[in-house]
């Protein structure tokens, strides 16, 4: 089978070189690769960020930006066409009707002022001469396929009236309305949710498998891979590490980084950590209800119930995770117990105080107790003072001298493994990950007996994420902290959490142990977030202690 | 309109980075429209302030016997203290006899005062009434309303109507060019500061509990310097115009006075005849602009990211 | 949308509220008396206070308030205290050309404005885009006064191509009055022409920017197409804010052009008005031109969702 994807190479990408404009922080962005595709393959390219994944997605396509980034070395065989040789008029018929490509963010990347159907009809009245009804009647059938129901009305819609796996099944009719021989995927499903996910990966399998299509697919996320990939491409710095059959390289990895990568990848079996029964209990909500409303003269008002009759406890020194789909609440819970929003209704109770109800000058008393992570490391930190200052500045809040919070805070740096003299340079000059770990120094540096980690590690590369978990639960060892995780990734819940909350709609739908509800979900919807997870049947970093 | 307006700024101050003091320092001088604006303006600076040491005589004088003199004429002239010399009219004279360059060279001083004055007052007002604004979600409704009124009103039309109708002082004329401007300061810096405090570093600040006046002034106003500055820019150079406009309409500033819309209005009725009194005031003040704009285009671009990305 | 247009409507009620009480404040506190103005430098005392009561100055400012605004409801500024005629009369009579004006300002503006942005956009950082910001910083900075009598010098004095000043209504037929119209709108335009054009190059370089520019790209558009069918149209909700904006640019230069060009409008009858004290048309011409700008913008807040699809009301 292999030598004959070998002998007719749908994707052949020989020696490429990409070269990055002057003053960058390397020379090339990807250097000297090779990957090719055969027929009917799915070949996964898989990388943290920077490794230059979409920048060979963007050669193929063409669609570099010209006067930052040139291929300088190499060739691209589209079927025997080298794509960097052909003029603007050649390139151009490709596009759309021989090779096509999908994007992350299905809202950005459909016209808002067009409708869906028109999109895709542009695609047919640039590269044919169909009529009318010909291109008409070939939009609704590749929207049938997509899976959609009531095509004629999706095909009228603006792209802003769909929800976000519809708009990506849109974008997937696009790409392949005219039967290309090659489709560029471009991490279509990290912007989504899990549930939405699943089915797109499932869809894209199957047209892909209808449709003759090979595809190569750019992803970040090595869950997918397990689920969707023949053949896998790890990169790194720009650089083709290795490649091979997806498992092979899943199962029995080689190169040292991709077992790194691969170990990094939580396990989606809940850790057995014996829990204090009877610690007490630092925070507590009851019936705490968010409702977000706008009213005008003569406008519908609308409420939305962001969050509603939400019952949860944390304990000292445990970690309670909230999991959930986007839009579920999650986040608004955690604003309102760091009372950044103020609840609608409801009691939060932090040891004997109810913050929901405190005066202000009270809070502000109480506000050092319970600190919060945010997801973004790169807006989390002000921009225009050093990281010292930063992590200082609730220390001279609460009356300590600038001295005494410098000298706490240089016995913090360790802790979260960072030098101490590095506080007197700016966020800019750190890392995502290291970023993260100085607003956890700054959250620390207050003596919190409760750390919220909104989504804090969501942004970050696996390798760096698993060490920030590691960071995570160290200090809660170490400083019997009670932590409130808040995350979509029912893997990084699995890690790190001794019990879970699931919200769906504002509500917690399944509370408990972490143990159970992983081993045996009660609420429906738990169930179908868990089968939806990509990759659940592959234990990632057993297998890389087994190979490793 | 105004939801257009703002969603453009937030768009804009979202997305900002940070540069240190020195590579700013050599972005400046390295942009070729700062360069070519800071030193023309350096230039109308100069000959402001040193009005009287640049052979001028008194812009106010008037010499019956020298009236409607084209550019260049020469006469020997009795000064004050009772000497002779030779004088030329470099610039000519107007209807009464007064020396035109020395009346231009004079009405820098009124151009550029009245241009920093303005920008200064409206900014301090506009900065203070946006940051409250922008904070205290009650007060901001009302502080909207009174400002879409005052926007409402056509700011030349009200300049004209506050000038006229109080004394034309130079304080009535500051002013009535001030308010026009301050809806547009507390607009800018009211959506900056709504697009601010929601950043996550803003509410970490909040988090550690950081009181209000601090975080506005150690969060928000660093935020607001950068385009406070490039709007106090623009609003120099409308002041200067509009206090030409004002003078030229016979509105303005008392009409001896030396100012360029002054002279300029001075000129009007002779211009087919004697065009340079139009002329002369005109290249100073459309160059004044110039120079105005070129430097607060420069600065924007330099201290508005998004711009500076794509170049 | 009905239920948007009511709201937006109710909501111009507090801005004209404000215009008028600010407007009345204004021009009742100020020093300077009309009566003495009206009465001339060889009025007596007595005949001031004539005129005084005859105008009714002598009552208390809530009472002339509530008469005044009352009148302004049902289109009655009052008389006009230096022209002796109604001021809405006089209005009447002045607003042709400072219509056409306006109209002929802003079809010279969109229709140049446009196609140079779009132009600069897609050339940027070309010569192409250097020259037009040139030129629009240029036409930002000449006043109008300025550009005025340059006009007036080149093209009326010396190539003798256009009169020099004055108007001539449409009743005279089209082109005489068209002839007489180009230059005074060509002064007003030159300003509105470089703000339009620079919001028209940077909104669509914004555009350019976004994923969806990519996509089409990715479809194998022709960057032609892509410019014009994807770019532009979603360039344009902050190209017609700032046309909108620019009203108020408008009305001011109107005023300076109409004195240079020595034509009857409203703007020359508002100076007259503000030298001779003339209070009831100095309201008038404020309010309605206030109420302009609101209804001018009410309406461009109407297109958005025309222009863009997301915007429902």
């Amino acid at each position: 089978m292999t030598d004959e994807i070998k002998t007719q190479p749908i994707l052949e990408i020989k020696n490429l070189t990409v070269d990055l404009p002057n003053g960058s922080d390397r020379l090339h962005a990807i250097e000297e690769i090779s990957i090719y595709i055969g027929p009917c393959e799915i070949v996964c390219l898989v990388g943290e960020s920077g490794s230059g994944k979409s920048v060979t997605a963007f050669s193929v396509m063409g669609l570099l930006p010209k006067d930052q980034l040139t291929p300088s070395a190499g060739t691209i065989d589209l079927m025997g066409e080298n794509i960097l040789q052909v003029s603007n008029k050649r390139l151009r018929e490709l596009r759309g009707s021989r090779m096509s490509m999908i994007f992350q963010e299905p809202m950005t990347a459909l016209n808002p002022t067009m409708t869906c159907g028109d999109q895709i009809d542009e695609v047919l009245t640039t590269h044919t001469s169909m009529n009318h009804a010909m291109r008409r009647e070939k939009v609704i059938n590749i929207l049938g396929q997509m899976q959609l129901t009531d095509l004629s009305s999706i095909a009228d819609s603006y792209p802003h009236q769909l929800s976000g796996g519809q708009r990506q099944r849109i974008m997937i009719a696009m790409a392949l309305v005219l039967d290309p021989v090659l489709l560029i995927a471009d991490e279509p499903t990290t912007a989504l949710d899990v549930t939405t996910q699943e089915q797109i990966l499932k869809l894209i399998k199957e047209i892909q498998h209808n449709h003759e299509t090979a595809v190569l697919f750019i992803t970040h996320d090595f869950g997918v891979v397990a689920e969707i990939a023949d053949r896998v491409v790890v990169m790194q710095a720009g650089r083709v590490i290795e490649q091979g059959p997806a498992k092979v390289i899943l199962k029995q990895p080689n190169a040292p980084y991709t077992k790194m990568l691969i170990g990094s990848v939580p396990n989606f079996v809940p850790h057995c950590r014996s829990l204090a029964k009877n610690t007490p209990i630092v925070l507590a909500t009851k019936n705490l209800c968010k409702t977000y409303g706008g009213r005008g003269f003569f406008q519908k008002s609308r409420e939305i119930r962001a969050v509603h009759r939400v019952n949860l406890e944390i304990r000292r020194g445990a970690t309670l995770g909230i999991v959930g789909e986007s839009g579920s609440g999650k986040s608004t819970v955690a604003r309102c117990i760091a009372r950044l929003i103020d609840p609608t209704a409801g009691h939060i109770y932090l040891e004997n105080y109810d913050i929901a109800q405190v005066s202000q000058s009270s809070l502000h008393s109480l506000r050092s107790r319970v600190q919060i992570i945010f997801q973004d490391p790169y807006r989390s930190l002000n921009p225009r003072r050093t990281v010292g200052a930063s992590i200082i500045e609730g220390l001279i809040n609460y009356g300590m001298s600038k001295q005494e919070a410098y000298k706490r805070a240089c016995l913090l740096m360790p802790l979260v493994r960072i030098d101490p003299n590095a506080l007197n340079r700016y966020p800019h000059q750190f890392s995502g990950g290291q970023r993260q770990r100085i607003c956890i120094a700054r959250a620390l540096a207050m003596e919190p007996q409760l750390i919220i980690a909104d989504e804090a590690v969501s942004a970050l590369d696996v390798s760096v994420q698993s060490q920030v978990l590691e960071l995570f639960n160290d200090i809660r060892c170490r400083l019997n902290l009670a932590i409130l995780f808040i995350t979509h990734d029912l893997r990084v819940a699995a890690q790190v959490c001794d019990t879970i909350a699931v919200m769906h709609h504002g509500e917690v739908v399944e509370y408990g142990e972490a143990t159970r509800v992983f081993d045996n979900p009660q609420h429906e919807y738990t169930r179908s977030l868990f089968a939806a997870a990509p990759g659940r049947g592959f234990d990632f970093a057993n297998i890389s202690i087994s190979t490793g | 309109m105004i939801e257009g307006i703002e969603k453009l700024v937030r768009s804009v101050t979202s997305d900002y980075v940070v540069m240190r003091m020195s590579t700013i320092w050599q972005q400046l001088i390295r942009n070729s429209s700062i360069m070519f604006g800071a030193i023309v303006l350096g230039f109308v600076v100069f000959i402001a302030i040193s009005a009287p040491f640049l052979d001028t005589m008194d812009p106010s004088a008037i010499d019956l016997a020298w009236r409607n003199n084209k550019p260049g004429v020469r006469h020997f002239k009795i000064l004050p203290d009772g000497t002779t010399r030779e004088w030329t009219y470099r610039m000519g004279t107007d209807t009464l006899g007064r020396d035109t360059y020395s009346r231009v060279i004079y009405g820098a001083q009124v151009s550029l005062a009245v241009g920093s004055l303005v920008a200064m007052l409206s900014l301090t007002i506009g900065l203070i009434i946006g940051l409250v604004a922008g904070y205290v979600l009650w007060l901001d409704a009302i502080v909207l309303r009174i400002m879409d009124g005052l926007m409402a009103v056509p700011g030349i039309l009200l300049a004209i109507t506050m000038v006229s109708l109080a004394n034309a002082s130079l304080l009535t004329l500051i002013l009535a060019i001030a308010i026009p401007e301050i809806p547009r300061v507390v607009r800018l810096v009211r959506s900056i500061v709504l697009s601010i405090r929601d950043e996550p570093y803003v509410e970490a600040a909040v988090s550690v509990g950081t009181r209000l006046p601090m975080i506005l002034i150690r969060h928000l106003l660093p935020n607001i310097v950068a385009p406070l500055i490039v709007m106090g820019t623009y609003i120099f150079a409308s002041a200067i115009l509009v206090e030409a406009i004002l003078s030229f309409l016979g509105v303005g500033i008392s009409p001896e006075t030396p100012t360029w819309g002054n002279i300029m209005a001075e000129g009007r009725l002779m211009f087919r005849i004697y065009p340079h009194n139009i002329l002369f005031p005109g290249i100073f003040l459309a160059i004044t602009l110039l120079a105005v704009n070129m430097l607060g285009d420069g600065l924007r671009d330099i201290l508005d990211p998004r711009i500076r990305k794509r170049l | 949308m009905f239920g948007f247009v009511v709201n937006r409507l109710l909501a111009t009620i507090p801005v004209m509220v404000m215009v008028t009480i600010f407007v009345f404040l204004l021009l009742r506190l100020a020093p300077g008396d009309p009566a003495a103005v009206l009465a001339g430098d060889n009025g007596s005392p007595q005949q001031i206070i004539e005129i005084r009561e005859g105008l009714g100055l002598n009552q208390p400012v809530l009472v002339q308030f509530g008469t005044w605004i009352l009148g302004v409801v049902r289109g009655d500024f009052g008389k006009s205290y230096f022209f002796k005629k109604q001021v809405s009369e006089l209005i009447l009579l002045r607003v042709e050309p400072t219509i056409a004006l306006a109209i002929t300002t802003l079809i010279i503006t969109i229709l140049v404005a446009i196609p140079i942005g779009v132009i600069a956009a897609y050339k940027h950082g070309t010569w192409i885009d250097r020259i037009i910001m040139a030129l629009s910083v240029g036409g930002f900075s000449i006043p109008a006064f300025v550009l005025g009598y340059l006009l007036i010098y080149l093209f009326a004095m010396k190539l003798d191509l256009f009169p020099v000043q004055g108007y001539k209504p449409l009743a005279e037929g089209f082109w005489p009055f068209l002839h007489q119209l180009i230059l005074p709108s060509l002064t007003i335009s030159a300003i509105y022409i470089a703000l339009i054009a620079r919001i028209t190059r940077t909104s669509i370089l914004e555009v350019l920017g976004e994923d969806y520019i990519r996509t089409a790209y990715a479809k194998g558009l022709t960057p032609n197409n892509v410019l014009f069918k994807h770019a532009l149209r979603n360039a344009a909700v902050p190209i017609v804010t700032v046309i909108g904006i620019g009203v108020a640019l408008l009305i001011g230069g109107v005023i300076v052009t109409e004195s240079i060009y020595n034509i009857p409008g409203i703007g020359r009858l508002i100076v007259d008005a503000v030298l001779g004290r003339d209070y009831p048309t100095i309201q008038a011409i404020i309010i309605l031109s206030s109420f302009f700008y609101v209804i001018v913008n009410l309406l461009i807040d109407l297109t958005y969702s025309l222009l863009d699809p997301r915007i429902r009301y």
